[in-house]
């Protein structure tokens, strides 16, 4: 029963998301301020047009939305990891019977689960009634948007898990994940969809991994990315996926040989 | 012969540690060249620890206590020399190797900080895979032994110091592990509350023949619940005998205290010339401190020759604590 200890420890951290209302609502609302800002913002760009580049209105409210959305299951493992080495819990951490990369990865599936059902739902109920979303283009799309959606979340979080290990050589990542934060931000089409960049900008972010972040679980929804274009797609989030996890795996069992625990 | 627990083979560990010049400008100096500094915190240590033993593992601050705990626990990578905890490396067979171990870090929370206690409990039966049945006659053992019932609901964050520890305690045996490290386990706590952990310790250990390392600055808590004491400094191991032996060594060492009467001054009795030493003397309140050797005067003796010729007020006979001892293990010729 090696999977047990894991589950346990994803509901475990269900529960502790759960004890934190006061986060939770000051969460809601900035997401709900965020969701406001993009319509009227986006309201405003379409006032004398019917469209952007070939795109409506309603389609770019959608994407809009479920950009949003899906930029809220970003990160998490990693400043969590991050803290543990730069304050000394590692230490606690690698007498325990279990990988320390899955343990975080299990508790961050926790709090994703949790914030899909006490955040995300609601808020897409309120973006349906006030704003207005799509429905996805046809049913294979909403079948590849959710597998897309899954690999999306789980790739973010093994970026993330990167950045903490590299706290094992530089003590402080604030920097680097600050960095990483921007870099993300523009180049996964968390902001605007991929599609409105300069043609050389969407030739780089073809062969980098931020696109499978959001712009590609989105615009399979939306359309944007048609049925020839979605498995392809959902491939490269996979190898994606696959080429992370190793390279955090190694980075990881490198790190741990030359450990340093700070504070004795 | 039969296993023993931990067995440490010529164990060495140096820090690499940056050197910085003071301010602004070795700030920014650092960023181009950086200069360091090898610091060896264990410079090859040999342990051989049979199973059920109890040892005291003690030492001043940086005398590399921690960072042999941390190698035999598998958290550091040793640079040379080998370590094997009941025949596994703790480092490179981690995982495996902390399915048989416990342990308790001074400060640093191994339960889980949000959740109440009974809950993390149950996270760790998850965790180390503990059968149920086990599982819940430990803990029925352990809420008794550590009066642990009004606890554990309480979330592991508004818990104090003394009732975190006696969690932590409780946490770090509830696998029923075969080694346990306990560095600093008494830090900052009450009289109580000491002695129930080192009750608790005793207990455990000569229930399961758990093998218990204990660090500590409280030589009360090596004298109870220890076997055997292990004294690094520099990171070297300068003694390592039965706890009784170290008793004994320095068995025969006493300190009378004397108080004289106003104005009058102390005169050494011929007749006890070169058995004791003066060890301090103060004009201000007339009292004088006289190191001697049990075994070669007896205390009743010297205290009759010293009545004879000396206007006496007060006098005691101190018989040497274990810091005392401990502290001679460093400074040899002083307890000559």
């Amino acid at each position: 029963m090696r999977l047990k200890k894991y589950v346990a420890l994803a509901s475990s951290q269900i529960k502790v998301d759960m004890a934190y209302t006061a986060w939770y609502w000051a969460s809601m609302f900035s997401v709900t301020m965020r969701l406001f800002i993009l319509y009227f913002f986006w309201q405003a760009v379409y006032e004398n047009k019917t469209d952007v580049s070939g795109i409506s209105l309603s389609m770019m409210l959608t994407y809009a939305v479920l950009a949003t959305m899906l930029d809220q299951f970003r990160g998490g493992a990693g400043r969590e990891l991050a803290h543990l080495i730069k304050h000394g819990g590692v230490a606690v951490e690698l007498l325990r019977p279990y990988h320390l990369l899955d343990k975080l990865l299990a508790q961050d599936i926790g709090t994703k689960t949790s914030t899909f059902f006490r955040s995300t739902l609601p808020l897409l109920v309120i973006a349906m009634l006030f704003i207005g979303v799509d429905p996805p283009t046809s049913l294979e799309s909403a079948f590849a948007f959710s597998i897309s959606v899954v690999l999306a979340i789980l790739l973010a979080t093994l970026i993330d898990l990167l950045v903490g290990v590299l706290s094992f050589y530089t003590v402080n990542v604030w920097g680097l994940s600050v960095l990483q934060e921007a870099v993300i931000t523009i180049m996964s089409g968390a902001i605007i969809p991929l599609t409105l960049f300069p043609d050389w900008f969407q030739t780089i972010s073809l062969y980098l991994p931020f696109a499978s972040l959001v712009y590609v679980p989105v615009a399979i929804y939306t359309g944007d990315i048609q049925a020839s274009g979605i498995w392809p797609s959902i491939l490269i989030q996979l190898a994606w996926v696959g080429a992370f996890f190793l390279f955090v795996r190694l980075l990881f069992a490198y790190a741990v040989r030359k450990v340093t625990v700070f504070g004795g | 012969m039969s296993q023993s627990a931990i067995e440490v083979r010529d164990l060495v560990k140096h820090y690499q540690i940056l050197e910085r010049d003071a301010g602004l400008k070795g700030a920014i100096k650092a960023l181009f060249s950086r200069k360091y500094r090898t610091k060896e915190a264990v410079k090859g240590i040999d342990l051989s620890i049979a199973p059920g033993e109890r040892v005291g593992y003690i030492g001043f601050n940086g005398a590399g206590k921690s960072t042999t705990i941390k190698m035999l626990a598998g958290v550091l990578r040793p640079d040379a020399g080998s370590v094997r905890i009941f025949g596994i490396d703790p480092h490179e067979d981690r995982i495996q190797n902390a399915r048989q171990i416990g342990a308790v870090f001074g400060q640093r929370t191994q339960l889980f900080w949000d959740i109440p206690v009974r809950e993390s409990f149950d996270l760790l039966r998850e965790i180390y895979e503990v059968p149920r049945a086990e599982f819940a006659e430990t803990v029925a053992w352990f809420i008794a032994r550590l009066q642990l019932e009004p606890l554990l609901d309480v979330p592991v964050r508004q818990l104090s110091l003394g009732q975190k520890m006696r969690c932590e305690l409780a946490a770090a045996f509830l696998h029923r592990p075969r080694v346990v490290y306990l560095d600093e386990p008494t830090i900052g706590l009450d009289i109580d509350i000491k002695e129930t952990i080192r009750a608790f310790i005793r207990e455990i250990s000569d229930a399961w023949g758990t093998t218990v390392i204990l660090t500590t600055h409280d030589m009360q808590d090596i004298e109870e619940v220890c076997d055997r004491v292990i004294v690094l400094d520099e990171g070297r191991i300068i003694y390592d005998d039965r706890i009784e032996t170290l008793k004994q060594t320095f068995n025969n060492e006493r300190t009378l205290e004397i108080t004289l009467d106003e104005g009058t001054s102390f005169t050494v009795p011929p007749s006890v010339t070169g058995l004791v030493t003066e060890l301090t003397s103060d004009q201000e309140t007339d009292t004088i401190q006289l190191a001697f050797n049990h075994h070669e005067i007896s205390s009743g003796q010297l205290i009759r020759e010293i009545v004879n010729c000396n206007q006496v007020k007060d006098l005691s006979v101190v018989v040497p604590k274990m810091e005392t001892l401990i502290r001679n293990l460093y400074q040899p010729e002083v307890s000559a």
